[in-house]
């Protein structure tokens, strides 16, 4: 675990220092660090309300922060919000734009902030457009986009200057099944190219299989760094087991069944096990150990994540 | 293409946008349409040059006419006419034997009128030439009058031409055939006989001024029992009669001097017009034909018809004043062997120009002209916030396009920029349908200032609107913006004269010299209100076009004030707007 939250990669290319941020009385975020880095996709979880999309408005300076900075290849969000706009892509959960206009006039439009004359702006949008899906209804109005439309429009529009970072904030919410497979092979695509990925979800297992680490955040807090080898290894199958009594021998014993962990004078969790439950129960049993109880636990992603969340609020892993 | 003309282009473009503008624009050609209307139906400033010819011998009848603005320049509009006559036998009949009163006459004349023609023409470069044969005018011993109605876009005249005035018919009698002749010219005119010169030609003096010397043919009964003006009697001389008159139009920077000639010769032939050199001393009373060049600048020919002569700048006046009170003016003619002549002694009429202008001008800045423009823009004003940042504010499509390589000041200026070429361009559209609706009806074109002033007064308003309304977008947004500006809309576009009023009064009573005090407080009032910029334009406008200054206006007016009010009403709700916005949760 990476407890300070920053990769352990070379060419650290967005960095979350120390953003708190407040509206009203209700403390958004605080004191959020963590950092991405080029080649890296990085899933950003918690629950909703936990305050991913607050850190990501901040991250591409749609929303200034009470304090703290986000740092794009090392310019400020807060002093260099020109330049680092032209840094990093933004796909927002549900996009929003002026949908009186049609897409390749609005794309125009936009484009037009990144210097980009109009004519070349227009064949760039159709070009965009259609890559992402969109060809058939360059001139249809922004209204009438459904909300995975709507996402490929935003990707299409942060692909105006094709930047090295991206940041994807609960993309796959309300997509298809196709919709959803798209933005994660993108996700890969640009981690292959060399793009730093910021990936936020309220669902861990969306992350799985793209992140390289998870970035997990709970009441504004960032309550874990973990790589996605070390998630997959604290979720992992164990089993819980009530005896009548514990000790080294008993312990020992464990130990050529698995990894045991004591959780107190008279349980121990055996994680990984190497036989099935009844094995180890027959083996307990002829070496005298009484086994009052033995329960299987079998932790999803989903678990080991509100395992997290129940230990910040105070609870145990 | 740059996002402010992107934005300016979809403000623009908009259809709620461009049917307001359409509106906007179909109200100034309506305002300039009701202008000219308001101005061609009352009484009109200017007479038409007329002509008028009946031979009651073949019932020919010649109407000619040129009609002219206040300024003395042609002028498009619309002649009436209608000829009566009747039978001087049954007249004279008619009328009491021995004295009878000016009254009587009229209506006995009145009853026995029988309209034999009338008709209406549309003039073309200000004339228009009536002539057809009418049967009912062939006859014997008939006297006509003449009705002619005029309307052009400076007003409405009616003349009536009938015997016993001094615009009347006269018979011109050449051999065995006599004619009825009608010469007028706009006052002051002066008429006279044209006539024979015997090597010699006799020149009016100028103490002759007033008098117009016409053959009178009147029958000996009726100069026995009725004066009849003035008239210097000279019976059997006249081939024909001349009526002319002379002015200068004049501005501070430019005179126009001309001379009106309306002329009727028993053959038609070509008059040279000859003007009294302004140095020209000891002109004799009797001048030989061959000197008139000694002492008359030739200016142009006439002949018979109504003609405008336009003279050069110099002739008839000075910086100021005219060269000479009175001026004579001689017209000669070759006729076979002959040298036909007239004379006349002529007072310089001196016009300043501007009459029409300001008559326009006015009616532009009222309340049905500009006002109109002025009381509803500032709801485009509103709309335009309300596309540019309220609405999208609302619904958090500001945030994608602050993704963009822009700061949030760029953002908000660009969109407040938008709106503001947005406001300009439609108000100068607006002013150009209405300027040029106004020219292509009455033909005048504003000064260059007045026009600057009108549009800066109602350019700069509108943005204070639009500035205020940018406030109130950033302190509200989506609904609650809609209503808070509509609200301050009211307030300040349609309840402030009424409020300031209430106040004035509630303060002041109703005391003598009220109407005065409603006029410092309004004035005062507008320095705090963003439709003070127009108000305040549209006074000075009306002190240039007008020349006069409102002495209530004047006692609480400072320009530097007005200049401070303008700029705090555009700048400061726009710098306080971005105080806000800078710190703004733009999601919706």
């Amino acid at each position: 675990m990476c407890v300070s939250g920053y990769s352990t990669g070379i060419g650290v290319v967005v960095e979350v220092n120390e953003v708190s941020k407040s509206f009203g009385r209700v403390k958004a975020l605080d004191g959020v660090s963590f950092a991405v880095s080029n080649s890296e996709v990085v899933g950003y979880v918690g629950l909703n309300g936990a305050g991913k999309t607050t850190t990501i408005r901040i991250a591409v300076g749609v929303l200034p922060p009470d304090s703290g900075d986000v740092l794009i290849d090392g310019y400020s969000v807060t002093r260099d919000k020109r330049r680092i706009s032209k840094l990093v892509g933004w796909v927002p959960e549900l996009p929003i734009f002026e949908s009186e206009l049609r897409a390749l006039d609005y794309f125009t439009y936009l484009a037009g902030y990144y210097g980009i004359p109009a004519g070349e702006a227009r064949r760039l949008g159709r070009e965009l457009l259609e890559r992402f899906g969109l060809g058939d209804a360059l001139n249809r109005k922004l209204s009438g986009y459904s909300q995975g439309m709507r996402k490929r429009f935003a990707l299409a529009v942060s692909m105006i200057n094709d930047p090295p970072n991206f940041i994807f904030d609960e993309v796959l919410n309300g997509l298809d099944p196709q919709g959803i497979i798209f933005f994660r092979e993108l996700a890969v695509e640009f981690r292959k190219q060399g793009k730093a990925v910021l990936f936020s979800s309220h669902i861990l297992s969306e992350v799985e299989g793209i992140a390289d680490r998870v970035v997990f955040i709970h009441r504004g807090r960032i309550i874990g760094v973990y790589s996605m080898d070390e998630i997959r290894y604290m979720a992992r199958p164990a089993l819980l087991i009530t005896l009548t009594r514990l000790d080294d021998g008993v312990l020992k014993v464990l130990e050529s069944y698995g990894i045991p962990q004591v959780v107190d004078e008279r349980r121990v969790i055996l994680r990984d096990p190497k036989a099935d439950s009844s094995t180890v129960i027959s083996e307990l049993v002829s070496r005298g150990i009484g086994v009052e109880e033995l329960r299987k636990e079998e932790k999803s992603l989903e678990e080991f994540f509100f395992s997290l969340v129940r230990k910040a609020e105070g609870g145990q892993l | 293409m740059k996002p402010v003309l992107y934005d300016f282009k979809r403000g623009v473009l908009r259809r709620s946008v461009i049917a307001a503008l359409a509106i906007f624009v179909l109200v100034g050609v309506g305002i300039a349409y009701s202008t000219a209307a308001a101005m061609a139906s009352a009484p009109s400033l200017q007479q038409p040059l007329l002509y008028s010819y009946i031979d009651p011998g073949s019932g020919d009848f010649k109407l000619e006419a040129l009609l002219l603005d206040p300024e003395l320049r042609p002028v498009d509009g619309e002649l009436r006419y209608k000829v009566g006559c009747y039978n001087e036998t049954k007249l004279r009949e008619s009328l009491p034997r021995g004295a009878y009163s000016f009254a009587e006459y009229r209506e006995a004349l009145r009853k026995l009128v029988r309209v034999v023609d009338e008709g209406a023409a549309r003039s073309s470069g200000g004339r228009v030439s009536v002539a057809k044969r009418v049967q009912d005018l062939v006859g014997l011993n008939l006297t006509c009058q003449l009705i002619v109605n005029v309307t052009t876009v400076y007003g409405t005249l009616t003349q009536t031409f009938e015997p016993l005035s001094t615009q009347d018919y006269h018979p011109v009698k050449v051999g065995n055939r006599t004619v009825q002749v009608m010469v007028r010219v706009p006052e002051p005119f002066y008429r006279t006989n044209i006539r024979i010169a015997n090597d010699t030609i006799k020149l009016p003096s100028p103490l002759d001024i007033g008098w117009n010397e016409v053959q009178q043919a009147l029958p000996s009964w009726r100069t026995t029992t009725v004066v009849v003006g003035s008239y210097t009697l000279v019976v059997g001389e006249a081939l024909g009669y001349v009526s002319l008159s002379l002015h200068t139009v004049y501005t501070a920077k430019s005179e126009r001097p001309l001379l009106l000639a309306s002329l009727y010769s028993y053959e038609d032939v070509e008059f040279e017009v000859y003007l009294e050199r302004s140095n020209a001393t000891g002109v004799p009373d009797f001048l030989g034909v061959s000197d008139v060049g000694r002492y008359f600048e030739r200016v142009g020919v006439v002949r018979s018809g109504v003609s405008l002569l336009e003279l050069d700048v110099g002739l008839l006046k000075r910086p100021g004043v005219p060269v000479k009170q009175f001026l004579r003016v001689v017209l000669l003619a070759r006729s076979g062997s002959n040298t036909l002549y007239a004379a006349t002694v002529q007072y310089v009429s001196v016009l300043e120009a501007g009459l029409a202008r300001r008559l326009v001008a006015a009616q532009i800045a009222s309340g049905a002209g500009a006002g109109v423009f002025t009381a509803f823009f500032p709801v485009v004003a509103l709309y335009l916030v309300y596309v540019y940042v309220a609405k999208p504010r609302a619904q958090g499509a500001l945030e994608f396009v602050l993704a963009r390589p822009i700061t949030r000041l760029d953002l908000y200026v660009t969109r407040f920029s938008a709106g503001v070429l947005v406001i300009l361009a439609s108000t100068a559209l607006f002013y150009l349908a209405l300027l040029l609706s106004i020219y292509y009806f009455t033909g005048v074109l504003l000064d260059l200032h007045s026009i600057v002033l009108l549009y800066a007064g109602m350019a700069l308003s509108f943005l204070a609107y639009y500035s205020f309304f940018y406030l109130l977008s950033t302190l509200t947004a989506g609904t609650t913006y809609v209503v808070v500006s509509v609200v301050a809309y009211l307030v300040f576009s349609v309840l402030w004269q009424l409020l300031v009023a209430l106040f004035t009064v509630s303060v002041g009573g109703f005391a003598v010299g009220i109407g005065e005090e409603l006029t410092k407080a309004l004035y005062t009032s507008y320095y705090f209100t963003p439709a003070g910029a127009y108000h305040f334009m549209q006074y000075y406008y009306q002190v240039q076009v007008g020349g006069r200054t409102v002495p209530a206006v004047e006692s609480v007016l400072n320009p530097w004030l007005v200049g401070i009010s303008i700029s705090a009403w555009i700048a400061v709700p726009a710098l306080l707007g971005w105080l806000v916005f800078r710190r703004a949760n733009l999601s919706g």
